[in-house]
């Protein structure tokens, strides 16, 4: 080598290699993040750290650079990431920002063999988010088992867990290395945009109000660098509020009138790096909203089980199916039942927070639980909503837990036919008859006849050669609101052998004697 | 060819028939209204599992999203900016949105489409090294309306794919659930998404990265029409 060009060498090199270290981000350029890996083989909530370990050695064998595990665990825990195996798209570019990586790989352990005797099975899911945009810029799902890998004359194929989980990790490298072959997801092409900040909570208490009243908007950020220095609120007509800083870091909170107009009224938010920034760094319009309601929450009842009657009331027997109806868009807050008597007193009252039950029962209790007396009442159902307003539907139920009792008797007609009249007793219960039937018996127990029917009253033509001087009767009755009346073994006397007649008639007979 | 080789050919060609024979397709209903309006963006709700193992619900769903990224039939919204959605509304997997959440959907994701999943029987199929069996159903909402675009109901067993022998027997229940979610986006490619001329096309919007392919000098539009990104 001429001594001229040895002599300069030493300062070319020197320059090379400041070239080289200056250059700047090139080790950033190859560098990649890789977050436990979650395994699903064992627990819902497992961590493979092996699989994890290994899975960064075959990036590094590709000639990427691993970002320590204790930086990525410390990462995990400011930014209160408990879960393995996925990450939000914020979470990606904030740690591909804070640990200077382009790639961010997360991934789920779906398969593998737990007993030694089982045939051997693996299975990875990956999914790699740009460090820059946080995006997921590929996935990859690989699965095996042993009975998967027979091959001709068994050549190459795994023997145990250990085996084919080498294999399927070296078809991982394979597939890594050319999803990566042309460099890991470039941070120039997708660096600029996106917020800065992340909307981690966003809350309006009530987010369902009257005209006028206060809303209390809370947000919570997480931001890349650092927080911002203001908040503010956007509403639909470009009214901005200021949300002061909490004790809470990145928490921001202030409070908004509720616009006059009914209906939902959008909100935007708008984050200043500065306080004396004219324009935001970052705007997300139509965000969340909140509604405006001054009406009473349309509420519809609707009384099943019992009766309607002709006045308006529903009568019942043994319990009352209260279905309520309202649209599920309503926010209800509380509601109450009462009921009362017809002059007004209250009897039973109970109150409940939250959701209105779309079916509820009332077995006609008062509030000591015991059975109110049968008679009219008033059945109140009032709803409150989360704004405030309050609906009230008020319906009258008649509770009757008797059938109306039916009377049996004997009559002959003027042709000399003797009948078995039924009529409904005509004081008591309402007359709600439904079917009745009846069996007729001889005094000595030999059935003369069965009837059934729908109304009543009801005369029965009976056999003309009955002996003795009753008949048995037998009445079964039922209402249209499931009450019941019987009559068992009731003796029924002909017409003219009544007991009292007899005597009478002998008696009479003893007297013309004389 | 003697006596005793013809039966044992005929036997073998029915076997290899009956092997390439072909598995029923997945049942699915389009059920969009006609009119055109695009999916471009999706987020893949938790699955549901009215079997018994909740694993096996966040394993289906995991291999889902991660077919439905790989197919690139639509951007997809990353696992953990969905379960942040649920953190965030207070809201439960298994529930079904409401108007108001999916409202909010719209809103905080801006999804134009859900995508949900119940399984609703998973179990080792009967004999040995023979797979396991999954019945699943996969449904494709509307954010805007809250109605189901696309519904499909699949069930599948690993020795459907078996080819000859032991050969192409799927063994593991995630290697299932991977056939099975290929099967899915391919049908709703093919019928929903992906159809010239029908009455509903959706189509993925392009990403900004993109270059929209210039088309041949002369040449008609195509099928598929990218609409510009909004917003």
């Amino acid at each position: 080598m001429p001594t001229t060009l040895r002599n300069r060498l030493g300062p070319i090199l020197i320059l090379l290699l400041l070239i080289l270290t200056a250059l700047p981000g090139r080790a950033a350029s190859r560098r990649f993040a890789l977050l436990p890996l979650s395994d699903l083989s064992i627990d819902y909530n497992g961590i493979d750290l092996e699989t994890t370990q290994e899975l960064s050695r075959i990036m590094e064998d590709l000639g990427f650079e691993a970002v320590p595990a204790a930086e990525i665990y410390r990462f995990m825990a400011e930014q209160q990431i408990y879960d393995a195996g996925f990450l939000n798209a914020f979470n990606a570019r904030k740690l591909g920002s804070r640990l200077d990586c382009q790639l961010i790989l997360t991934g789920t352990v779906i398969e593998e063999a737990q007993k030694e005797r089982e045939p051997g099975r693996f299975g990875l899911l990956l999914n790699g988010f740009s460090g820059a945009s946080g995006k997921i810029v590929f996935t990859l799902d690989l699965t095996s088992a042993e009975p998967e890998e027979v091959t001709f004359l068994a050549l190459g194929e795994p023997r145990s867990q250990a085996e084919l989980k080498a294999l399927v990790m070296a078809r991982v490298a394979r597939r890594l290395a050319r999803l990566t072959a042309s460099g890991l997801p470039g941070r120039e092409a997708t660096a600029s945009g996106g917020c800065p900040c992340e909307i981690t909570r966003f809350s309006l208490d009530p987010d369902y109000v009257q005209s006028g009243r206060p809303v209390t908007v809370t947000v919570r950020l997480n931001c890349l660098d650092r927080l911002p220095e203001r908040v503010k609120i956007v509403d639909e007509s470009g009214h901005k509020l200021v949300l002061e800083p909490t004790d809470r870091p990145g928490e921001y909170r202030g409070r908004l009138t509720a616009a006059a107009s009914e209906g939902p009224h959008s909100l935007g938010l708008e984050i200043y790096s500065g306080r004396a920034e004219p324009e935001p760094v970052c705007r997300e319009s139509d965000f969340s909203g909140y509604r405006v309601s001054n009406r009473p929450p349309p509420v519809t009842v609707e009384l099943k089980q019992g009766l309607p009657l002709d006045n308006g009331a529903t009568i019942f027997s043994r319990q009352l199916l209260v279905v309520s109806h309202y649209p599920r868009e309503i926010p209800i807050d509380r509601w109450q039942v009462e009921v009362t008597r017809p002059d007004g007193a209250p009897i039973f009252q109970e109150v409940y927070d939250g959701e209105l039950p779309r079916r509820m029962y009332w077995q006609g209790w008062d509030n000591k639980h015991q059975l109110l007396d049968e008679g009219s009442y008033n059945f109140i159902l009032r709803v409150w909503d989360r704004a405030g307003n309050r609906a009230e539907v008020s319906k009258k139920v008649v509770i009757q837990r008797t059938c109306v009792p039916v009377v049996v008797g004997t009559a002959k007609d003027e042709q000399g036919v003797t009948r078995l009249l039924l009529n409904a007793a005509t004081a008591g219960p309402r007359n709600l008859l439904k079917r009745w039937h009846l069996s007729l018996y001889t005094a000595d127990g030999k059935e003369i006849l069965g009837r059934s029917g729908k109304k009543l009253p009801a005369a029965i033509e009976l056999p003309g050669d009955l002996k003795g001087d009753y008949v048995r009767c037998e009445l079964e009755a039922r209402d249209r609101i499931g009450n019941r009346f019987v009559l068992a073994e009731e003796r029924v006397f002909l017409p003219g052998r009544e007991p009292g007649r007899k005597r009478d008639q002998r008696l009479q007979l003893w007297n013309k004697d004389f | 060819m003697s006596a005793i080789w013809k039966p044992l050919l005929a036997a073998l060609l029915l076997a290899l028939l009956a092997a390439c024979g072909g598995l029923p397709e997945p049942i699915t209903r389009v059920m969009a209204p006609p009119q055109r309006k695009a999916i471009f963006r999706v987020a893949v709700f938790p699955f549901s599992d009215s079997a018994s193992d909740p694993r096996m619900a966040l394993r289906a769903e995991r291999i889902f999203f991660t077919e439905l990224v790989r197919e690139k039939l639509f951007d997809v919204v990353p696992e953990g900016d969905v379960r942040l959605f649920f953190r965030r509304n207070q809201f439960y997997p298994g529930d079904f949105p409401d108007s108001r959440e999916f409202a909010a959907l719209r809103r905080q994701l801006r999804v134009d489409a859900i995508i949900t999943g119940r399984i609703d029987e998973i179990g080792p199929a009967p004999g040995r090294n023979a797979g396991y069996v999954i019945s699943l159903q996969i449904n494709l909402i509307d954010t805007r309306s809250g109605r189901k675009l696309v519904a499909t109901f699949l069930r599948r067993r690993g020795l459907d794919y078996q080819e000859i022998i032991h050969f192409g027997v799927i063994t593991t229940a995630s290697g299932l659930l991977r056939q099975m979610a290929r099967e899915v986006y391919a049908q709703w490619q093919a019928m929903a998404f992906g159809r010239p001329g029908g009455p509903e096309r959706l189509t993925r919007r392009p990403q900004p990265e993109e270059a929209l392919p210039k088309p041949p000098a002369g040449a008609k539009e195509t099928a598929l029409r990218r609409q510009p990104q909004t917003g």
